[in-house]
């Protein structure tokens, strides 16, 4: 999932429930993107280096608006309860942006090799 | 005064007629649909060259690799123009042997064949993301069927007879060995209906990634309120899956094509996954097409059954 993040938020890489993901509501689909490739890249890749954060980044800024534009990648996980409900939580993995170089330094700090 | 009666056909009969018919009478109904299937699967095969082509443009690392990138190092495809270039010759390819002037170039019977392998290098330079579909498959067996038909038959009715008769049995294998990995996956409990919920979820989070929001339509909502509705959604679409291989026989081709018609559309409604092209392609497939051409326009000295 994708959150567009304004030019005065600060950055969070706390862990939350689904319902409590900060920053604005962004949709992968205005990019041309589709969310199963968002959703394996970021699942299914195991060392995040350099050309890893640049390839996420091509991704989904390979077509970029004319308005700078911040957006962090986070990765959900469900997991049935006991209580036969479905627990989302959300990871902030990456940040990517226009005006940002695709960085080490962008990515949650747990994931930095 | 004695009855002439007709010899008692068995139900099923012999696979290879069921699938293919050779031996049986042509009819303008059949010359108009084989047509009709070739360029189904020839659109398709473009179309799909061209959307995969343009969104390999966008792919800057490979995560995995899946199918052919296995055994070659497919990275060649990224960085550069080369897939609109395939898509191109694809689509130039196709178009040679639609319009049976693949005999008169150096490819020759070859045309469908290559370009089914350039289709092949087309999807495992787009799916090197970690996860390839199987939402083209019906067309890519079409597809190989024709290029296998080019090449196994000189006579343009076999060709096409087999070409139909290849995607009816990929078909029923493949969805029957569908409903099997299933089965060694998880037994009969892969139809617990805690299983809907959990890709209903999955889901509702792609459609959040995808458009920003989510709302579960009625259907979806009726499935998360009741297991029991849910468990019965999975255990229509495991039992249909396992009886798929009726499609290889006449007498329950149609019924069969249409209960997996009814599984495509439970799976759009309930987890919002459309394969439209196989969805057309059952639609071409479920009907018999030849024989309401042949009633609505008979040939001279043919009787349409």
């Amino acid at each position: 999932m994708v959150r567009e993040v304004s030019p005065g938020d600060s950055i969070s890489w706390e862990v939350t429930p689904l319902a409590d993901v900060p920053y604005l509501p962004y949709g992968v689909r205005s990019g041309g993107v589709d969310p199963i490739d968002l959703a394996n890249f970021v699942s299914k890749t195991e060392v995040w280096d350099q050309d890893r954060v640049a390839a996420l980044s091509l991704m989904l800024l390979v077509e970029p608006p004319k308005e700078p534009l911040r957006l962090m990648v986070y990765r959900l996980r469900a997991r049935l309860t006991e209580e036969d409900s479905v627990a989302i939580t959300a990871t902030p993995y990456v940040l990517v942006g226009t005006d940002l170089e695709p960085a080490i330094r962008h990515l949650n700090p747990a994931l930095r090799p | 005064m004695t009855t002439l009666v007709p010899p008692k056909q068995p139900f099923f009969g012999n696979l290879w007629d069921n699938l293919f018919g050779f031996d049986r009478p042509d009819s303008r109904g059949q010359r108009i649909f084989r047509r009709v299937f070739e360029a189904f699967i020839g659109v398709g095969s473009i179309w799909l060259a061209w959307y995969w082509g343009e969104y390999t443009l966008r792919i800057g690392d490979i995560v995995l690799e899946l199918g052919l990138a296995r055994y070659i190092d497919i990275s060649f495809m990224h960085g550069n123009m080369l897939p609109i270039w395939n898509a191109s010759a694809i689509t130039a390819l196709i178009l040679l042997g639609f319009l049976r002037i693949d005999r008169w170039t150096p490819f020759g019977r070859w045309v469908y064949m290559a370009a089914m392998l350039l289709l092949m290098l087309q999807y495992a330079a787009r799916f090197v993301l970690g996860e390839i579909p199987h939402s083209s498959n019906l067309v890519g067996m079409g597809l190989m069927g024709f290029a296998l038909a080019e090449l196994l038959f000189k006579d343009r009715t076999a060709g096409g007879r087999f070409a139909i008769g290849f995607s009816y049995f990929f078909i029923g294998l493949g969805y029957t060995l569908a409903a099997v990995s299933k089965l060694v996956a998880r037994g009969l409990t892969w139809a617990d209906g805690r299983h809907l919920w959990m890709w209903i979820n999955e889901k509702a989070v792609d459609e959040v990634a995808r458009s920003g929001a989510v709302e579960l339509n009625w259907l979806q909502q009726f499935a998360m309120d009741h297991w029991w509705a849910a468990t019965l959604f999975l255990a229509f679409g495991l039992i249909t899956e396992a009886l798929a291989w009726l499609v290889w026989f006449r007498r329950t081709r149609h019924i069969a094509m249409w209960v997996v018609m009814a599984l495509h559309i439970g799976i759009w409604v309930t987890m919002d996954i459309l394969f439209a092209l196989s969805v057309y392609e059952i639609l071409l497939l479920g009907l018999p097409w030849a024989v309401f051409i042949d009633r609505l326009w008979p040939e001279r000295g043919l009787v349409a059954k």
